[in-house]
């Protein structure tokens, strides 16, 4: 078999302008969905910021009226909560159990000449059910008899500490990570009992606008300080894939429920982000079949123009594997500097993105770059194997 | 029988007969244009298979044999040489000798060939640049130069001159009787040249 002179043969009619064109085309796809890769992984983590109360997680509560001046915050029955569970977009539904008993905090200085009281406040607990609370199992946890209590703290609270009233009273500024290894004295009193504890800082949280303390904690302290009335609760905490289903929204309107306002907006956002990303991503993905496409159809047009090639060697006893064998070698070499075209494009963009980052003084982190890398890959070979079935048809066609 | 023919009355001794041809004998098929006489080779060749009825190789009945197959077959069983000649215009005649998937005479064998045609000169040459008598005389030694059972010729000396085709069936006689191969051959109508052929009109 004259192999040479079969490659020749087949390949004669290659149209260099043809052929390029396919081959960046091929490049230009590739590069754009290893782009779109890349910003959806690192879109996706950004979004993905650590929260200690979870993602999907909104407060809400009733609204409050005039004629609850008297009565005291609206609470939430059973049977409305059954209502809200029902509801396709909610997932889980946890109760605030609020503290019943009196409650204070002070910090001491500890350090020589420092010594003395820094600040003494009167504050208020509330504690959700564990599996809402997104925080390491050991630093969240508290026995009867354990002294040390784990709080979450709103981080609102340490910006107004820090912003108001520390500079206003010539108070020590504290950085967040410095709280997490102080401690402070918590004084609770109820029942003609009163206990100090000491409190540690497990975490911050932007979501919910109290002192959080675990929920072990808040019902042995209010059955110690303030026995009997466990009152229906008047904020819960629910669990949603989407908190700005409009099913869920509309509900809550309707029942006059008020939510922490910014989580749905965040919603909302987010909603807006991922569609516009999907559409992207359609888009690209749009492109890349497109190119693709075109890829295809310059190896079947090749083989198509040395069809009288093909017929002739089929008549002669060359087997249609023979005669597939060049024009899928052929494919693969360019899919190869189609797919180096590819990465290096997008290498090149990528060190452009950063470096125009960084001269105005953002460090972007980039993330997605392995996946980007991976989806080529896999794209390329994805490719080269629709190559083969359609040059293999092709041939098929034209050798009989 | 071929289906574009299939509404035509037949009157000879292949279309709708059976007919059974026998290794290392000589066959002449006649007929008028457009009787089906390429269709048969290419039928007999595995190229064709829009036809009613049924042919075999030995026991074999064509249809049950894979185009990869027949292929392969072709490349050791079975050499044609077709009416249009099937040659490719850019190479020479070397180059177009040398195109068959198996080769089993050398290089002085191939030239000594040649000689005998009269094209020896020609060898180096483009077939695209060749008289049409050069180039089926390229053809003939291309489909003699490789192994075979059968020779299919198809109209083989349309181009030659009485001389030249004289000259080139004794050749063709001469080496299927060396590899004790059949021939089937096909002619518009005269067969004063292809002696100790059988007849067959289609």
């Amino acid at each position: 078999m004259n192999t040479p002179l079969i490659k020749k043969l087949l390949l004669s009619k290659t149209r260099p302008g043809q052929l390029w064109l396919s081959v960046i085309g091929s490049g230009i796809g590739l590069c754009i969905m290893m782009l779109g890769v890349q910003l959806w992984v690192d879109v996706r983590s950004l979004m993905q910021e650590k929260e200690m109360l979870g993602r999907d997680y909104v407060v809400i509560s009733k609204k409050i009226t005039l004629l609850h001046s008297l009565s005291g915050a609206p609470r939430f029955s059973d049977p409305e909560i059954q209502e809200l569970m029902a509801l396709k977009s909610v997932d889980d539904i946890g109760k605030f159990t609020p503290s019943r008993f009196k409650a204070s905090m002070s910090m001491n200085a500890q350090m020589g000449s420092l010594g003395g009281q820094l600040f003494k406040t009167d504050l208020f607990f509330e504690s959700v059910p564990n599996r809402f609370v997104d925080i390491d199992a050991d630093a969240w946890k508290w026995q009867p008899g354990n002294p040390q209590v784990p709080v979450i703290v709103p981080s609102e609270f340490i910006k107004q500490y820090n912003h108001a009233f520390a500079s206003g009273q010539n108070m020590p500024v504290i950085p967040e990570n410095l709280l997490k290894s102080l401690r402070f004295e918590l004084l609770l009193s109820g029942n003609e009992k009163s206990d100090r504890y000491r409190g540690v800082i497990a975490g911050f949280s932007n979501r919910i606008q109290a002192i959080l303390v675990p929920e072990p904690f808040m019902q042995y302290a209010n059955s110690r300080y303030a026995p009997g009335g466990e009152a229906a609760p008047s904020r819960l905490i629910l669990h949603a894939e989407n908190p700005a289903a409009p099913e869920l929204l509309n509900h809550l309107k309707e029942k006059q429920i008020e939510t922490a306002e910014d989580k749905v907006k965040e919603g909302k956002t987010r909603l807006l982000l991922e569609v516009v990303m999907l559409l992207l991503a359609l888009l690209g993905a749009f492109i890349v079949a497109l190119s693709m496409m075109g890829f295809l159809q310059y190896n079947q047009l090749l083989a198509y123009r040395s069809a009288y090639e093909i017929q002739t060697l089929h008549r002669l006893g060359y087997t249609q594997g023979n005669m597939v064998l060049p024009y899928f070698r052929f494919a693969l070499r360019n899919l190869g500097i189609a797919l180096a075209l590819a990465v290096g494009l997008f290498a090149a963009l990528e060190a452009g993105i950063v470096g125009l980052f960084s001269q105005s003084g953002f460090n972007l982190p980039l993330h997605g770059w392995p996946w980007s890398l991976l989806c080529a890959f896999v794209a390329a070979m994805l490719m080269g194997w629709l190559c083969y079935w359609s040059i293999k048809n092709q041939v098929g066609r034209l050798a009989n | 029988m071929p289906e574009p023919l299939a509404d035509s009355p037949g009157s000879g001794r292949i279309w709708r007969q059976n007919r059974v041809f026998f290794k290392g004998k000589h066959y002449v098929v006649t007929a008028g244009s457009g009787r089906g006489k390429t269709t048969l080779i290419n039928i007999i060749g595995g190229t064709r298979s829009d036809y009613k009825g049924d042919a075999f190789f030995d026991e074999t009945n064509l249809r049950n044999i894979t185009p990869h197959d027949f292929a392969s077959i072709r490349a050791i069983k079975i050499s044609v040489i077709h009416q249009d000649l099937r040659l490719f215009p850019e190479l020479t005649a070397r180059q177009n000798i040398d195109m068959n998937p198996l080769n089993d005479r050398d290089a002085a064998y191939i030239e000594k060939l040649a000689t005998r045609l009269d094209i020896l000169q020609q060898l180096n040459k483009p077939c695209g640049r060749m008289s049409l008598g050069q180039q089926q005389r390229v053809a003939l030694i291309r489909g003699l130069v490789r192994p075979f059972e059968w020779l299919l010729l198809d109209e083989p000396f349309s181009h030659l001159d009485a001389i030249n085709a004289k000259n080139a069936m004794e050749v063709v006689a001469e080496i299927a009787n060396d590899r004790g191969a059949g021939i089937i051959a096909t002619s518009l109508g005269s067969t004063e040249l292809l002696k100790d052929f059988e007849i067959l009109e289609l």
